[in-house]
């Protein structure tokens, strides 16, 4: 029902209610750094300087959450997906830039995947698997549920088409 | 190795499914050999363990892990039965937890045949069935008789119509065999191959440390404690002129870097002796090892990629060595297919460029003309280099600050091999092939059938933006994960052009291997 909102070589944002879930993973990510860089740092101060050691800790954690948080919607903001007749692209990073394309033809097999806060707002994760080495699993997070499976559909039935002789 | 003898195939005519048949009688040996071979660390330092203080009886634990071993081991041969079907081979084995598996030969990519010494001795093998599912053998089968074994590789080539089937006679088979080798080593090659690669070091280090584990700590410190104070004090009492130090300083790095050299040439000897690569129809046959042997082969069509390399010590004895990856199980810790890939491990750059022209007979090798990097690839490729070294400053400062002075002859060493591996490095897309070559001081030409490639990636980092360059990531199958296959420093535009053109091509294309 939603083929209609694929347009065929357009690049196409994430769903915009799926950006608090990247803020959330991210801040998660960036939290667990700061607690690790923060502890060794506020015990440091502690050591040598007249303050409590929670205090640093405190504001390294504060200041790692709010800059995930920060992150995780840039980071959001600069994926785009594009669907053409030969294959997928997926653009994501805008300091690190990375354009991925992988070939409908290449792919082996195919994921959707959705965890409890997804389902909630109708997103889902679609997975790619290649034969590849490197870049053998390529992820498009937090698409729109239904996008995910037509994406999931459109390739699957171009899989079909082309059997590896064996 | 021996020749093949006429291999005994089931009469696929007959519906009789063939005779559940069992392992070499004595195969239990070689299982209990490989498992113990797993635990011999621990159990040889529990057998020399000096200090039990608690009184438990460890050195009994040896001799029972050894029985246990062994038991397991007979129960093993006992329960593992295999039959060559019409279509595939069964094997079913398992006492308590049954396991029958069946595989098609259809799926067996590789079948590798290898003895080692006691292996020899009983006229045995071990035979695995490699597919392409890749990180483990399909079936290991310890020990097969050398017959039964070379029939087996046998039969898998005729089922997949690479062999004449059925082999009318003894005669007829080996010829079809075994014909003329496409590469072998020399005996000076395979010396030269010890001195370019050096794989002394390795083994040496692998000796000290066995060595270390083995000896008692005590035996060292004691030694160390006696010899620190009296022999130095000795040394520095009669406070000989430097000269004598400078010069027995120079007589021991020599007498190491020759007892290094040997150790290598004789790890090449062991490894390398009686190497011959054969073209078998649509399979490459690589047999080698002096003591221990090892039959392997390969269809050529899983060659994923090719990689010729060259070092300063490959370019004194004007040599290359040539590699592939494959589709076929790229296990890091086995030998076998480590061996497999190094396809062509030493030989002049002509026969490894009439070879690559052989095998890849499209592909225009070498290419007249590379396309360049990036114009300013040289400084993008200096700079980390010289920030480090500017790191590495206060550093030198403190241990001596005259050597700061020799901070300008670092930066302009810097730039110069960077000047020298970008004009080195360069690309080319011809007949379908992707060609790259990379580095000056240590140089790497890959090439690529543009088919075999899986995905690819654009890549620009904030630095990359600044010097105007992306770089083009290529995923295939089984590169190496250390050595990713790439293009760096590439024009922005060039590289969206290629990844433009790379695509077309590959979106035509189906898979091929």
């Amino acid at each position: 029902m939603s083929s209609h909102l694929v347009h065929l070589d357009a690049w196409h944002p994430l769903p915009v209610r799926g950006r608090l879930l990247f803020r959330l993973y991210s801040a998660l990510m960036f939290g667990t750094l700061g607690l690790l860089l923060g502890v060794p740092i506020g015990f440091l101060l502690a050591a040598h300087m007249d303050v409590l050691p929670w205090l640093p800790i405190a504001l390294c954690e504060l200041a790692a959450i709010l800059f995930g948080l920060w992150f995780g919607g840039r980071a959001h903001h600069f994926h785009r997906w594009r669907l053409d007749d030969d294959g997928l692209s997926l653009c994501r990073g805008r300091l690190w830039q990375h354009e991925i394309w992988v070939p409908a033809s290449r792919v082996q097999h195919l994921d959707i995947q959705s965890g409890p806060l997804q389902r909630r707002r109708k997103l889902a994760n679609l997975i790619i698997h290649t034969a590849g080495s490197h870049a053998n699993t390529i992820i498009l997070p937090a698409l729109d549920i239904e996008h995910a499976h037509y994406l999931h559909s459109v390739l699957a039935a171009r899989i079909g088409q082309e059997q590896d002789v064996d | 190795m021996t020749e093949p003898v006429t291999p005994s195939l089931p009469d696929s005519d007959t519906a009789n499914p063939a005779q559940w048949q069992r392992l070499y009688p004595h195969s239990w040996l070689f299982m209990a050999l490989q498992y113990l071979k797993s635990v011999i660390f621990p159990l040889l330092l529990l057998a020399f363990a000096h200090d039990n203080d608690n009184g438990l009886p460890w050195h009994f634990v040896p001799l029972i892990v050894l029985l246990a071993t062994t038991a397991i081991a007979i129960g093993q041969y006992f329960t593992y039965r295999y039959r060559l079907m019409a279509d595939g081979i069964e094997i079913r084995s398992g006492l308590l937890q049954r396991n029958l598996r069946q595989i098609p030969y259809a799926r067996i990519h590789n079948v590798t045949v290898q003895q080692n010494l006691l292996h020899r001795l009983l006229g045995v093998a071990e035979a695995r069935l490699e597919s392409a599912s890749g990180t483990e053998a399909e079936a290991r089968m310890r020990v097969l008789r050398l017959e039964q074994a070379l029939a087996l590789e046998h039969l898998v080539r005729t089922r997949h119509g690479e062999l004449p089937y059925p082999a009318a006679s003894a005669k007829t088979t080996a010829a079809h065999a075994l014909p003329p080798p496409l590469f072998a080593m020399s005996a000076g090659e395979i010396i030269r191959h010890g001195f370019v690669h050096h794989q002394g070091v390795v083994l040496a280090a692998a000796a000290v440390s066995f060595v270390l584990q083995l000896i008692p700590d005590h035996w060292l410190e004691d030694g160390i404690r006696s010899i620190s104070p009296a022999l130095l004090g000795q040394l520095f009492a009669h406070s000989p002129p430097t000269g004598v130090y400078a010069l027995l300083f120079v007589i021991g790095s020599l007498f190491t870097i020759m007892t290094f050299m040997l150790l290598s040439v004789l790890f090449s000897l062991l490894r390398y002796h009686g190497f011959t690569l054969r073209e078998q129809g649509r399979r490459l046959t690589l047999e080698t090892g002096l003591f221990s042997r090892m039959r392997s082969s390969l269809p050529k069509r899983r060659i994923q990629s090719w990689q010729l390399r060259e070092g300063p010590l490959h370019r004194l004895f004007d040599r290359r060595s040539l590699s592939v990856a494959t589709a076929a199980g790229h296990t890091q810790g086995e030998t076998q297919t480590a061996l497999m890939n190094h396809l062509i491990p030493l030989a002049p750059p002509a026969t490894c460029d009439a070879l690559l022209r052989h095998w890849l007979p499209d592909c225009p090798w070498p290419p007249e003309h590379w396309q360049p990097l990036a114009r300013h690839a040289s400084w993008r490729i200096a700079l980390p280099n010289s920030l480090l070294l500017l790191a590495l400053l206060p550093l030198l400062y403190l241990a001596e600050p005259l050597l700061v002075l020799l901070l300008p002859a670092g930066l302009l060493l810097v730039v110069w091999l960077a000047r020298k591996s970008a004009a080195a490095s360069g690309w080319q897309l011809a007949a379908g092939h992707l060609l790259i070559r990379q580095g000056w001081w240590q140089r790497q030409w890959t090439l690529i059938e543009v088919d075999k490639l899986h995905s690819l990636t654009l890549k620009t980092s904030p630095l990359d933006r600044f010097f105007g360059m992306s770089t083009l990531m290529l995923d295939s199958i089984g590169t190496p994960p250390l050595r990713p296959l790439q293009i760096r420093y590439l024009p922005m535009q060039d590289a969206r052009d290629l990844r433009d053109a790379l695509a077309r091509s590959m979106a035509q294309s189906r898979l091929t291997g």
